[in-house]
């Protein structure tokens, strides 16, 4: 056990070393704190994985040898961050705005409600997790199973995608499989606490994430409500328990937006929270095949956004930073595509007319349809009642946040429209594929849709009309950091 | 005059306050009330799943079944499966030259079965002996050494022998046998 908990803390310290070398903590509040900790785990997470894929191409086969080069690149990070000057005068958070104030009192109340959720959430967790600890249908036929291969067969890993294994999907990207390997190299044997620990963090690092992103952005109360929709979804919470890579991915998918929107409500020149952006979707796009639909939404978008707002120069630049982080990730995943992995299956069983045909049956539309508002009402339903908190809290775009917040919207529209598009054209019999899919795809945007949300609608402070107890309530960026103008 | 529009404005601008002050603490407790409610409905799931699942998971009761097995079987390689699992035996045909297309599980790129999503149960043998049986991977081709049998009925051991062409090796118990191939 202490060398699983080293396994996964070496990978958080190298998150958490490599993330302060574009975010140097300048600001002392523990929110700032917590959201950098919540980035670092998924990028943490993400680096090892990238890091044990070469290692396994590589060759080596020493297990003592990988935890030492693990160890060597956290002291390179950590030396380049104290004794280095480059990055940390690039520094993203210079012009981040301060914390906007809470009410203490709604704080308070919230903050109860928050941890009492927390709480309740974590043990479900562990309960599910105890009755099932191997996962569900997918955690041991795909995700789980490729790592078992992949730590089983030593020199002889690549055997996991032969094409005899096709049908457990061979094609789907490696940040799990290669992450939960990798602790179990650390642990010298398997153990189904690894899986369960890797997908546990995850799911709780969306809910960390989620509150402290819309602390910084909003206020604390706002944050924790933000925090407490995420653990009152059961579906999310039990997806978790799955150990599917769903979670990650919607992890990745929000991280990214937090990093869209911490840039353009920043009032730095510096680009770097886009090139962290471009690393977490890189990484979603590792983590699973949706996560190359995320990537080409986030290039759509930026470039129907920026263009038309701040002309070629700032997007190139943007782009510039962004293609920095995503580069690297991504040619690990083109090798992976090219060298390893077989064609895809909802493309390499049809042909163009079959496509076409698909496209031109409205029956189908109409199926998708309804799938998507049953699925949507049946994992998510209870939430309708944003639209009632919303019409009584109303809601507000600063100018600042405009940038971040048409993103997410945006990217939020293509992904719907990607994910209904494939199911369109899917070879596979559609009823029975949306039946075992759509819940998942929906999951997976979930959080961002959340941050969002809650990026949009009033803060309970705000919604007072700002004299609440006299304080200032959810203070616009720019006005708070009394820096800008 | 003044003195009265001032105290208009002032009581105006109060109830107005208080009127937000409700609405907001309302949209507060919907919130927090369902976020809890949902979250004691989880954890009231959580336990009594884990209080009825007192028998070993199926992925842990199919790792038990085959641990026997793995004594006799090489470490690497591919090996062919059989089950009297009746989805299975609706599923999987037996890969044949004119059907190069045909994976595994008997799928073919050209026509995919139907509803073969539709039934995840139809498959469960299959994949729970080949996660168990990893990093071994498990086909229905007739040109493999080894063959692997899970039945969950009865079988005439000579009958089947003599139908696939194959010697028992090792009876394992629980219906899971070993066979080679007969020498040609």
């Amino acid at each position: 056990m202490m060398l699983l908990l080293l396994s996964i803390l070496t990978s958080l310290w190298i998150g958490l070393a490599f993330l302060s070398l574009f975010w140097a903590d300048r600001k002392s509040g523990y929110i700032h704190l917590f959201l950098k900790c919540c980035l670092a785990t998924g990028l943490g997470f993400g680096i090892s994985s990238c890091c044990f894929f070469l290692w396994l191409l590589l060759g080596v086969s020493s297990r003592t040898s990988f935890a030492v080069t693990e160890i060597a690149l956290f002291a390179i990070f950590t030396g380049v961050y104290f004794y280095g000057t480059g990055p940390r005068n690039y520094s993203a958070e210079a012009g981040l705005p301060d914390l906007p104030i809470s009410n203490p009192k709604i704080q308070k109340y919230l903050a109860m409600a928050f941890y009492a959720a927390l709480v309740g959430a974590l043990v479900s967790f562990v309960l599910y997790t105890l009755a099932h600890p191997h996962g569900n249908w997918d955690a041991w036929t795909i995700w789980n199973m490729r790592a078992r291969f992949v730590f089983r067969t030593g020199a002889q890993w690549k055997t996991a995608f032969s094409p005899l294994m096709n049908w457990s999907h061979t094609d789907y990207p490696l940040l799990i499989p290669c992450l939960v390997t990798r602790c179990w190299y650390y642990i010298g044997h398997e153990t189904v606490t690894a899986p369960a620990l890797v997908s546990g963090i995850f799911t709780f690092a969306t809910v960390g994430l989620a509150f402290s992103s819309i602390a910084v952005l909003r206020n604390e109360s706002q944050g924790y409500l933000a925090g407490l929709v995420l653990l009152g979804t059961p579906f999310f919470i039990q997806n978790g328990t799955f150990q599917y890579a769903d979670i990650p991915l919607g992890f990745f998918f929000m991280a990214t937006m937090v990093l869209f929107s911490l840039h353009d409500s920043s009032s730095s020149r510096n680009y770097n929270f886009l090139l962290l952006a471009g690393i977490t979707a890189g990484l979603s796009a590792w983590t699973k095949n949706e996560g190359q639909l995320f990537v080409v939404s986030i290039l759509i978008t930026r470039f129907a956004l920026i263009l038309t707002a701040k002309g070629w120069r700032t997007y190139l630049k943007e782009m510039r930073f962004f293609a920095m982080g995503l580069l690297p990730v991504l040619i690990i995943l083109i090798y992976f595509k090219i060298e390893l992995a077989p064609p895809n299956d909802l493309f390499a069983s049809q042909g163009f007319r079959s496509i076409l045909e698909k496209m031109i049956d409205l029956s189908r539309y109409i199926k998708i349809m309804k799938a998507f508002v049953r699925d949507i009402l049946q994992y998510f339903g209870h939430w309708i009642v944003f639209a009632i908190y919303m019409f009584l809290l109303g809601g507000r775009i600063h100018e600042k946040n405009k940038p971040g917040i048409y993103t997410c919207l945006l990217v939020l529209c293509l992904m719907f429209a990607g994910y209904f598009s494939i199911y369109v054209i899917t070879p596979h019999e559609l009823v029975g594929h949306m039946k075992t899919s759509l819940s998942r795809l929906l999951v997976q945007l979930w959080p961002s849709f959340v941050f969002l949300y809650f990026m949009i609608v009033n803060t309970p402070e705000r919604s007072s009309g700002s004299q609440d107890n006299g304080l200032q309530s959810d203070v616009e960026p720019q006005s708070a950091s009394g820096v800008l103008k | 005059m003044e003195f009265i529009c001032a105290g208009t404005c002032f009581f105006l601008e109060s109830s107005m306050i208080s009127h937000s002050v409700v609405r907001r603490n309302i949209g507060i407790v919907i919130i927090v009330l369902l976020a809890l409610i949902q979250s004691v409905g989880l954890l009231f799931g959580g336990i009594n799943l884990y209080l009825s699942s007192t028998q070993k998971d199926q992925v842990e009761a199919y790792e038990k079944r085959f641990e026997g097995l793995k004594n006799f079987l090489p470490s690497q390689g591919v090996i062919r499966y059989i089950t009297d699992d009746e989805y299975y035996k609706k599923r999987f045909r037996i890969n044949h030259p004119t059907f190069p297309k045909l994976n595994t599980v008997g799928q073919s790129s050209d026509e995919w079965p139907l509803n073969v999503f539709a039934v995840p149960g139809a498959l469960q043998a299959y994949l729970l002996t080949q996660h168990s049986l990893a990093p071994l991977i498990l086909v229905n081709a007739i040109d493999c050494e080894l063959l692997v049998g899970d039945f969950y009925s009865e079988i005439s051991i000579p009958e089947f022998s003599r139908q696939n062409h194959v010697i028992l090796v090792k009876d394992i118990g629980n219906g899971v046998m070993l066979f080679r191939r007969e020498p040609q």
